[in-house]
């Protein structure tokens, strides 16, 4: 501490107690002003310089966006592609490079005249060239739902023994399952007779 | 005493996240006190008002560098405060180097005429001294600070800050004998 004289303690008293104006406010707007500028925030009260939204909610926002879209795209594709894929031909079924083959095994392939045998391998699956007809029971036992056509026979074809480990061949699902049902077109309880025209009988 | 302790640091911990509430409200617990500084080194109302918008955003800008350690957050307000009111100060004066003495005058003054004298009115004899003295006074008389360290924070000698400090006695003097007479 310094040393004081008598009216100099005086002085420091009044000083320090000195009323003070009503300008609190007024000076905190402008300190925000300046922070806002200077210094913006993310809080959720708080502007910018400009007023609305601070630009980083906008990216967050655009890029949320952006991320959703792209998901919803992703899980359109895939239904479209099942959808394809259950309304092939119920009496062929294609090889489905992906899926079914490991990297190391592809399923051997014996040529027959009529039919394609195939030896089932480990993590293998029947594949049977297109046209050639397959017993219905071992497809409905393996495609359940799947609506086959009268199937001329023939040879049967070994299909894979579930037992085996392995990844299996998830089957596509059936026409019937996948497309919604068809509404009915026209109005109900009308042929095509009551389309036909009949002349009147003239009895004049 | 706690209770205001744990306010603050909460408010610190808002304002160290760049925090709008939390800066408001470490603004208004610190008004009043900050307020009384910027008034002593200011002519007017607005000038303080200056002062005190200038300080507060150097004070939330450099929020991180104050250390609990090293003094309490009165201290440092008041630092930035009282150095904001020098630089207005300087911008109306540049504090250069005058006369130098190695003892400062004393002259009588009538204790009792003061104390009779409001704040405010003591206030407006004091502005009425030159910038520079003006500042050397309050430092010496109001904010305690020696002359040393008056010499640092005005990048002027310590014979200097003497100097000033005998004119402002002088000055102050001359004036409430007016007053009196």
């Amino acid at each position: 501490m310094n040393p004081l004289q008598a009216y100099e303690l005086t002085i420091k008293g009044k000083l320090e107690a000195i009323p003070l104006p009503d300008m609190e406010d007024a000076i905190w707007a402008r300190i925000k002003s300046q922070l806002d500028t200077d210094m913006p925030t993310d809080d959720g009260n708080d502007h910018g310089p400009a007023g609305g939204i601070p630009p980083r909610t906008w990216i967050g926002g655009g890029a949320l966006l952006i991320f959703l879209v792209s998901l919803l795209a992703i899980f359109y594709n895939r239904n479209d592609r099942t959808v394809n894929n259950a309304s092939q031909p119920a009496n062929t079924i294609e090889r489905s490079e992906d899926s079914i083959l490991s990297n190391d095994q592809s399923p051997e392939i014996r040529n027959d005249n009529d039919v394609r045998s195939l030896t089932p391998q480990r993590g293998g699956v029947a594949v049977v060239d297109s046209g050639q007809a397959v017993p219905e029971q071992i497809l409905e036992q393996q495609l359940p739902g799947l609506n086959l056509p009268d199937s001329a026979g023939g040879n049967a074809i070994s299909l894979p023994d579930p037992s085996l480990n392995g990844p299996l061949v998830n089957s596509p699902p059936s026409v019937k399952d996948t497309l919604p049902p068809k509404k009915s077109r026209g109005v109900k309880n009308i042929t095509d007779n009551d389309y036909k025209i009949v002349p009147k009988k003239d009895n004049e | 005493m706690l209770a205001v302790d744990n306010d603050i640091e909460l408010l610190l911990e808002g304002c160290l996240a760049n925090q709008r509430r939390a800066q408001e409200g470490l603004y208004r617990k610190f008004y009043g006190f900050a307020m009384s500084i910027a008034m002593r080194y200011s002519r007017d109302e607005h000038d303080a008002a200056d002062i005190m918008s200038h300080a507060f955003v150097k004070v939330f800008k450099s929020i991180r560098t104050y250390d609990a350690s090293k003094g309490s957050l009165h201290a440092w307000i008041k630092r930035i405060i009282v150095n904001e009111g020098l630089d207005h100060i300087k911008a109306r004066q540049r504090f250069s180097e005058n006369v130098e003495v190695e003892t400062v005058e004393e002259p009588a003054i009538n204790n009792g005429v003061l104390e009779q004298m409001g704040a405010e009115e003591i206030m407006d004899l004091i502005k009425k001294l030159p910038p520079a003295t003006h500042a050397v006074f309050v430092m010496y008389v109001v904010e305690g600070y020696n002359h040393r360290e008056i010499g640092e924070q005005l990048n002027i000698s310590e014979g200097t800050s003497k100097w000033h400090l005998s004119e402002a006695r002088k000055t102050l003097q001359q004036q409430l004998q007016h007053l009196n007479n």
